[in-house]
């Protein structure tokens, strides 16, 4: 059944020209055949997310963009191997977050260097449960490569320990206490960033 | 409690307000990849043609080796057999014609000499030997004593002097006053630069003599039991950037002109000393644009001792800071060479490693940075990165200068440049 749908798929392709891309199993066909219009629609449609990804792991815009370069390269060259379980955004998204851990791997080692007293001008926000994108930025920046590592990978991918232990090379226990210490220096950059002169 | 569990979520339910779209430069670079990565498989496809014909032919070549000596051992053969011979066959007689004038005596000589020169200077299967080349002619150049013996040194300094209008200087360690010179050494090791000590003293030379003065350097043999020591310096050309008005003075195009001058005494000096070449990369324009912010590079041999960089910011297109940086070849030495605060003091960094593209330059006895590395990335980048291995605190003007100079980031200072388009 499954293999006559993806057959009548194949023949709606052939059917209609290569602009007429409607559902993802077409998206992922044209660009198995390297279509480059179906490339950079696949582009659109999930760059602005998997950018938002490369921002949790990589501070740096510039960063954050060769990461997401790098993701997409991978993507569109190694799509052939995507076997169409799962979800197709999550199979970029992993493709995308290897990608960031392979760029802070390289750099930073999970050691770092130099603290220097922040200069960024600190502004007054209102206290309400939602959280602004600036909210969001500031703690992640502020917060070390290795806590942002594990709080990603954990709370926002839902990767156990064991498995992130595995993935950063790292002991679980590492891992547990990173965690714990993620969420206490995240709690006080939030206090910080909405009373600065407390912080 | 309570609380820990909101921020995580807080950031969980709100994490999609990051998602933005990136610069729509980012898909060009992409598509050109993608590009590049199509030709691919065509270029592996030939690569593999390549290793075939020279596989094919390794096999041709080892057997026309083959068919000589084999060809070689008959002629060798018969020619045994011709010495051996008391009565000549037919065939000899016939030989014996054409050849005329030529005895049996004569042959029986022949045939001794082409065993003797036959004799092979390489025996074969013997593993304890090795065929070693060996390169005849004049070996002492200047440039191998200078390895040699580089402690007892006579230092040349080619320095660049922007006070002096960009003219070369060539100084002679040994006619300077002692104490001098000795300052000058500790200059060096301690990382600051040497010809600001001494500037006053230098001789002035224009750099087509610098040019006679290294093609006869290089063929001087009494200069045997001396070393040299090249130091191009361009940290006053550095403290001239940093200063707009003495930045009016200069002519960059001078510098062409003297890269000339040195003729062909160049050519000699870019295969002893290369080493430079490994930061060719570098040359050309580099960007990086963040907002208002504009920051540029550019980078150009000056000669074979020395790349300069210079570093310019502007703010809506209002220049603020400039800045000049230098990489440069002493002695046997590379040296990344920048200004880090305003005091516009230039700073030695010493090349320690170049692994995996990336080029770290060290010197401990300044507080921050320790180390500069320039890093290239996979996408065509390039980053500089200052930074110490343990946390330091930065002064707060210094602070300020490397903030005006571009550097985005707060706990390391790092500044990311892409190729300039166009160019």
């Amino acid at each position: 059944m499954s293999r006559r749908l993806v057959l009548t798929t194949g023949m709606l392709m052939k059917l209609k020209s290569k602009a007429t891309i409607v559902t993802e199993q077409d998206l992922i066909t044209a660009c198995k055949q390297k279509d480059r219009k179906a490339q950079k629609l696949l582009y659109d449609r999930y760059s602005p997310k998997m950018f938002g990804v490369c921002k949790r792991y990589v501070k740096n815009r510039e960063d954050a963009e060769d990461v997401l370069l790098n993701g997409f390269f991978r993507v569109l060259t190694h799509i052939d191997t995507f076997q169409g379980n799962g979800s197709f955004e999550g199979w970029i998204r992993r493709i995308v977050v290897n990608q960031a851990l392979m760029f802070l791997r390289k750099k930073h080692n999970f050691k770092m260097t130099v603290e220097i007293n922040n200069i960024e001008i600190k502004s007054q926000i209102s206290v309400e449960d939602e959280l602004a994108e600036q909210d969001i930025k500031k703690i992640l920046d502020k917060l070390p490569t290795g806590y942002r590592t594990i709080f990603n990978l954990y709370v926002i991918e839902g990767y156990k320990h064991r498995e992130i232990a595995e993935i950063l090379g790292i002991s679980i226990n590492t891992s547990k206490s990173q965690l714990i210490l993620a969420k206490k220096r995240m709690r006080s950059l939030l206090k910080e960033s909405r009373y600065p002169d407390v912080g | 409690m309570k609380e820990q569990k909101d921020i995580f979520n807080r950031i969980k339910d709100n994490q999609h307000k990051l998602e933005e779209r990136p610069a729509p430069q980012l898909w060009d670079r992409l598509e050109e990849r993608l590009d590049q990565a199509e030709e691919k498989p065509l270029a592996i496809r030939s690569q593999l043609y390549r290793r075939l014909s020279v596989v094919a032919a390794l096999i041709a070549l080892v057997g026309m080796i083959g068919l000589v000596n084999l060809l070689m051992q008959q002629n060798a053969g018969q020619d045994n057999a011709m010495a051996e011979m008391t009565a000549a066959p037919k065939q000899w007689e016939d030989l014996n014609r054409n050849a005329d004038s030529k005895t049996e005596a004569w042959y029986r000589y022949a045939a001794s000499q082409h065993r003797l020169n036959q004799r092979p200077s390489i025996q074969e299967g013997a593993p304890s030997k090795k065929l070693v080349a060996q390169k005849m002619g004049p070996q002492s150049t200047f440039f191998a004593d200078h390895r040699d013996s580089n402690t007892n040194a006579t230092v040349d300094q080619f320095a660049f002097n922007s006070k002096a209008n960009n003219a070369t200087s060539i100084r002679n360690e040994s006619q300077m006053p002692k104490e001098e010179a000795a300052s000058a050494k500790t200059a060096v090791a301690n990382g600051s630069d040497p010809i600001s000590s001494s500037a006053a003293t230098s001789t002035v030379m224009a750099m087509n003599e610098i040019g006679e003065e290294i093609a006869n350097t290089a063929n001087d043999e009494k200069r045997n039991d001396e070393a040299e020591l090249y130091v191009y310096d361009a940290s006053d050309q550095a403290v001239g950037y940093a200063n707009p008005a003495a930045r009016k003075k200069q002519k960059p195009s001078a510098n062409g002109t003297r890269y000339q001058a040195a003729g062909v005494a160049k050519e000699k000096y870019a295969k002893v000393l290369g080493g430079i070449q490994q930061f060719s990369w570098l040359l050309g324009k580099w960007e990086n644009e963040t907002g208002a912010k504009r920051s540029t590079e550019s980078w150009e041999m000056i000669n074979e001792f020395t790349i300069a960089g210079k570093g310019e910011l502007t703010v809506n297109g209002q220049t603020t800071f400039t800045e000049a940086m230098t990489i440069q070849k002493v002695d046997q030495e590379l040296y990344y060479v920048m200004v880090l605060d305003e005091s516009g003091k230039t700073v030695r960094y010493k090349l320690k490693s170049f692994q995996q593209n990336e080029a770290v330059f060290e010197n401990t006895q300044i507080d921050f940075p320790k180390q500069v590395i320039l890093r290239q990335l996979d996408s065509g980048n390039y980053v500089t990165v200052l930074q110490n291995n343990n946390p330091t605190k930065v002064g707060e003007s210094q602070q300020i200068y490397l903030n005006n100079r571009n550097a985005i980031r707060k706990e390391q200072f790092e500044r990311k440049m892409s190729r300039a388009k166009g160019k």
